[in-house]
This record gives structure tokens, sequence and C-alpha cells, in this order.
């Protein structure tokens, strides 16, 4: 484990220690991302409670149950040492994350887009994405107060993350409460 | 128990006339219910409707994986939202 306190670009937190997983010091990660297998390719992480305190740990091997993720880092082999890293937070550099499809999205790329309907009206600011049941909610935050909209693609028709804008064609009642 | 076939899928008599009137129409717009219990049928596909859970209406968009469920089964009564923390690397993809 070595000491990494050298300023950095913008770091980006991939997932948690969640608990230890036997004694040979591996641990189990929630993921932060839905492909819990993309941690496979991945050959050394920063952990740390924040940003600004992390150490580079480099990992031995990654192993996926399910959606449970299991890493055993190279210089911890002890159960008491992998103890320690509960609640710590596992890092990635900005320019190492994963590569998006088209039209997938980074969530905190998207927070704060302004958001427009069709006609160039604006209409607020995304301030969240909540996963529901159906597909994903993007709440945005306008002056008579919060409104979800469906993340689908007949709505939500042009998300431009370089300008911070969205356009969206929502259908009548969604914005203006006058729903049949 | 499930429901008897001789008896077809229970969909809302309102909730059907009010999507007959928008296709015939030709608009789109939000359509309000409590019934949380219809079935979705495949006149439906392509509607948002504002299913009621309980507290507030959540908008959910029709699409047609969606069809045979029920209304209530997309408009979750208990959610957990996560405990706080980093959640930067999360992503999102509007479904077609």
């Amino acid at each position: 484990m070595k000491s990494d306190q050298a300023p950095r670009t913008h770091l980006c937190a991939v997932g948690v220690v969640a608990k230890v997983f036997g004694v040979k010091g591996e641990v189990k990660v929630h993921s932060y991302s839905r492909s819990p297998e993309e941690f496979e390719e991945i050959d050394s992480v920063l952990v740390g409670k924040s940003e600004k305190s992390v150490v580079g740990m480099a990992i031995e091997h990654v192993t996926t149950r399910g959606n449970d993720i299991y890493i055993k880092f190279q210089d911890v082999s002890d159960r008491n040492a992998s103890e320690s890293l509960i609640g710590h937070f596992l890092f990635v550099e900005e320019a190492k994350r994963k590569r998006l499809g088209p039209g997938e999205f980074f969530v905190d790329d998207i927070i704060g887009v302004t958001v427009f309907d069709l006609h160039k009206k604006r209409l607020g600011v995304l301030i969240d994405v909540v996963q529901y049941g159906a597909q994903d909610m993007y709440i945005v935050k306008t002056s008579g107060g919060d409104v979800m909209v469906p993340a689908v693609r007949s709505i939500v028709r042009e998300v431009d993350v370089q300008k911070r804008s969205m356009t969206i064609d929502p259908p009548e009642g969604l914005f203006d409460g006058e729903a049949a | 128990m499930s429901r008897s076939i001789k008896k077809g899928p229970y969909i809302d008599p309102k909730l059907q006339q009010k999507v007959e009137a928008l296709n015939k129409s030709n608009r789109k717009q939000v359509i309000k219910t409590w019934c949380r219990s219809s079935t979705i049928a495949p006149d439906f596909v392509g509607h948002t409707f504002a299913v009621h859970n309980g507290n507030k209406f959540i908008p959910v968009y029709i699409q047609e994986s969606m069809v045979g469920h029920k209304l209530g089964e997309f408009a979750p009564t208990r959610i957990f939202r996560a405990h706080p923390g980093l959640k930067t690397e999360t992503t999102t993809t509007p479904s077609e």
C-alpha cells in the first residue's frame, strides 16, 4: 500500500467497501456501476474515505457473483487488514472512466443541465436521477416545484453535456399539471 | 389464486375510454389514475400515465414490454433510496 497524496485530476467513485469476505483479505464491494463485470478490467484503484485522502492499491483479483463484487487487493492479506477498509470508497481517475455507449451518460455529468422544450422554452434544471420500476426518472426543478420526467427517447430528445442542455418533448400535462 | 381466463384481463373502462379518445385525436396527454390494478393493454403503448402511489403521481411511460403487467407495478409505494454516498459512477440511458 503506497501513500498517494499528490494533487491529481478529478476522481470518480466507482464503489464502496461494504464488508470483508473470508480470512484471506477479500472485501465485498457495493458497485455504483450498473455492470459489475467492468471491475474485472481495472488493475488498480484509489481507496479512501474521501477524494482528498486516497491511497493507490493494486487489485490481485476480482470475483463477481451475481451483483456482488469481491476484490482481493495485493497488499491486503488478512481479515484484520481488510476490516480497516470497510466504508472506504474506491475511486478511479476521470480519464480512466469506462467508455459509455451512445445515449448513455454519467449521472453527475447531467445533473445541473438546463431543460428546454422543443420550442426552446426553458422548463427548469435537472437536479436528480432516480431509478423507478419502469424507467429512470429525471427530476426537473421548475418554478412550480419538482417534476418527474420519464427517461425515454420519445420524451428526452437530446442531451448535450458540453452545452449543459437537454431538450425534451413532454406530453401535455406533465409540466402544466393539466392531466386527463 | 389467479384471475379466471374466462373473464379476461381487468382493464379499467375509464382508462380505456381516455386512451381511445387520445388515439382518435392523435394527441399525447398524461392520464392521471388511481387505478393501479388495471392491466396494461396494447393500446396504452406510447402513452404516459400518472399512477398514484399513495402519496403522489408517478409518471409512467408505457412501452411494449409492459403490456400485460399492472400499472401499479411501475409506481412503487415504498422506495429505498440508497444510502448517501459518492454515487458518481452511476449511469443513465433514456430507454427506447
